[in-house]
C-alpha cells in the first residue's frame, strides 16, 4: 500500500500544469501542497487499515510482531498527584470551620506576570475553588472560577475553562458533587490539552500548586485546631512529595522549576525522618459489585516536632508562589 | 525532462516525510482523543449504590506497543473509595491494569485479567497505601494503542 502512495504522488509531482498562467515557483509550490496533502490523507487512510490487518494477524502469526519499538508516552512520563479537592473534602468531612482568610487573594492575579507563576497559581486557585465549593460558598466559588478563568486565558486554556463551565457551575449550586465533578472535568481538560501539546512542564506546575495550596490549607488547620485526621493525611503526602519533586526535575525547563524542586526537596527530608512501615493483607472482591476492598495496613511513628517542621515548611513555600 | 521531474520528486521528500510523520502523530492523537471520551464515560458511570466518582484531574496516557507496559506510583487514602477506568479505544477489554504494593517482593493486590479484563473496577481503601499501577494491552486481543486510564474518587 505505501509504494501505491508513493507512486500516486510520482505522478502528482510530475505532473505540469500547462493551460494555467501560474508562474513556475507558484506551480512547484502548488504541486508540494497537493503531493503533501494526499500524501497525509492517503497514509491516514492506509495506517487505518494495517491496524486492523495486524489484529488480525495476532492469533496467526504472534512470532512475526517486531518488539524493537521504543516506548511512546503521549505527555511523557505518568506522574499521579492526588487531587487537592479530595483533600479540601476531608476538611469539611472532619467538622473543619470554613475560613476564607487562609485562601490566595484573588487580587493577587495581577502579580503573576511569569507563564510559570501563572501556572503555579492557576493550581493554587482551583484547590481555593474546590475549598469554597467543599463548604457551599456559592459566590466566592464563582468569583474563583472567574480569577481561574483569567489566569487560564493568560496560558491558552481558555477552552478548559470558558463561558459554559461557569453557566453549568451556576446551575449546579444546589448539587456539590456536581459542582466538583465540573472543576475537575475542567482541570482534567486543562491537563490533558498541556500533555497533548507537549507542555507537559506547565501540567506539572499546575498539578503542583494544587498540591501545594491543599497541604497549606491542611498546615493552617492543623496549627488552629490539631485536627487528627488532617494531620494524618498530611504525613500521608511523602509518596505524593516523592513524585511531584521527579515530575518538576523531569519536565522543568527553567531554574524556576529548579528552585522550587530544592525547596520541595527540603521539604522531602523532613518527611524522611518520618517512620512508615506497612503489612500486606491480602484484597477481598465483592465480583457482583466489581469492588475490591484493599485491606493492608499502615503504621506511622511521627513527632509533634517533626509535624511542626512539616507544616512551616509547607506554610513558608506556598506563601512564597502566591507572592 | 525526467530528470526534471525527479529533481522535483527529491525537493517533495521532505514535505511528503513530514506529512507522513504528521499523519502517524495525527492519527494517534485522533485515536486517544476517542480514548478519552470512552473512559470518562466509565468513570462517570453510577455505581448501583449511586456513588459518584470525581476525576483526580488527570488523564494518564500512552502509547503502548506489543511488549510495553506503563507503571507510576500512585497513593490511595485510607477511608476513601476510589475507580480506576481504562480502555484503549475498542469495546473488546484488551485494556489491562495491576495494582502492586511497594513491599519488596511487590504483592499483587488486583488484576482485572481475573475479571475478564474488566474496563474498570471500584476500590475501598482501608489504610491509606502507595501502590505502582501496571498498565498493558492484552495481545490476545490487540497488539497496540492509545491506553488511557483515569483515576476518580468518591465524595
Amino acid at each position: 500500500m505505501r509504494s501505491l502512495i508513493l507512486e500516486v504522488i510520482s505522478i502528482i509531482s510530475s505532473f505540469e500544469l500547462k493551460k494555467t498562467g501560474l508562474s513556475r515557483m507558484k506551480k512547484h509550490l502548488y504541486i508540494q501542497f497537493i503531493s503533501l496533502s494526499i500524501g497525509t490523507l492517503l497514509f491516514v487512510c492506509c495506517g487505518q487499515s494495517e491496524t486492523i490487518a495486524d489484529q488480525k494477524e495476532t492469533t496467526t502469526a504472534p512470532a512475526e510482531i517486531d518488539s524493537s519499538n521504543a516506548m511512546i508516552n503521549i505527555g511523557g512520563s505518568i506522574f499521579s498527584i492526588p487531587s487537592p479537592i479530595q483533600s479540601t473534602m476531608l476538611m469539611n468531612k472532619v467538622g473543619a470551620e470554613f475560613n476564607p482568610n487562609m485562601l490566595n487573594p484573588k487580587e493577587n492575579i495581577d502579580n503573576y506576570s511569569s507563564d510559570f507563576l501563572k501556572a503555579l497559581n492557576l493550581g493554587v486557585y482551583g484547590c481555593d475553588l474546590g475549598y469554597a465549593a467543599a463548604y457551599e460558598n456559592n459566590d466566592l466559588s464563582l468569583k474563583y472560577l472567574a480569577t481561574i478563568r483569567n489566569l487560564a486565558a493568560d496560558i491558552d486554556l481558555e477552552n478548559a475553562f470558558d463561558e459554559n463551565l461557569i453557566e453549568r457551575f451556576s446551575n449546579n449550586f444546589s448539587n456539590r458533587d456536581s459542582m466538583f465533578v465540573l472543576v475537575s472535568q475542567a482541570y482534567k481538560g486543562a491537563d490533558n490539552y498541556l500533555k497533548e501539546n507537549e507542555k507537559d512542564d506547565v501540567a506539572a506546575l499546575v498539578l503542583a500548586g494544587g498540591w501545594i495550596e491543599a497541604n497549606y490549607l491542611s498546615s493552617v488547620l492543623i496549627k488552629e485546631t490539631g485536627n487528627k485526621e488532617i494531620t494524618l493525611r498530611l504525613i500521608e503526602q511523602k509518596n505524593a512529595l516523592s513524585t511531584l519533586i521527579n515530575m518538576l526535575e523531569q519536565l522543568g525547563s527553567n531554574d524556576d522549576y529548579w528552585d522550587l524542586s530544592a525547596e520541595l526537596e527540603e521539604l522531602y527530608h523532613i518527611y524522611d525522618s518520618v517512620e512508615f512501615s506497612s503489612e500486606y493483607v491480602p484484597s477481598v472482591t465483592d465480583y457482583n459489585n466489581k469492588t475490591t476492598t484493599i485491606k493492608s495496613k499502615r503504621d506511622i511513628n511521627v513527632s509533634d516536632d517533626q509535624i511542626s517542621a512539616i507544616v512551616e515548611k509547607l506554610v513558608l513555600i506556598r506563601n512564597e508562589i502566591i507572592q | 525532462m525526467k530528470l526534471f521531474n525527479n529533481m522535483k520528486l527529491f525537493y517533495n521528500i521532505p514535505l511528503i516525510a513530514i506529512g507522513i510523520l504528521s499523519s502517524i502523530s495525527l492519527f494517534s492523537q485522533t485515536e486517544c482523543d476517542l480514548v478519552d471520551e470512552a473512559v470518562n464515560q466509565l468513570l462517570s458511570k453510577v455505581s448501583d449504590d449511586q456513588s459518584v466518582f470525581i476525576s483526580d484531574g488527570q488523564v494518564y496516557k500512552a502509547f503502548l506497543n506489543e511488549d510495553q507496559k506503563a507503571e507510576f506510583e500512585v497513593t490511595l487514602f485510607g477511608g476513601s473509595n476510589y475507580r480506576i477506568a481504562g480502555s484503549t479505544g475498542d469495546n473488546d477489554n484488551s485494556f489491562i491494569f495491576e495494582i502492586y504494593d511497594k513491599e519488596q517482593p511487590r504483592n499483587l493486590l488486583f488484576s482485572n485479567t481475573e475479571f475478564n479484563n474488566s474496563p474498570y473496577w471500584d476500590f475501598k481503601i482501608e489504610n491509606t497505601i502507595d501502590c505502582y499501577i501496571v498498565t498493558s494491552i492484552d495481545l490476545t486481543k490487540k497488539l497496540s494503542g492509545c491506553a488511557v486510564m483515569m483515576i476518580g474518587f468518591e465524595n
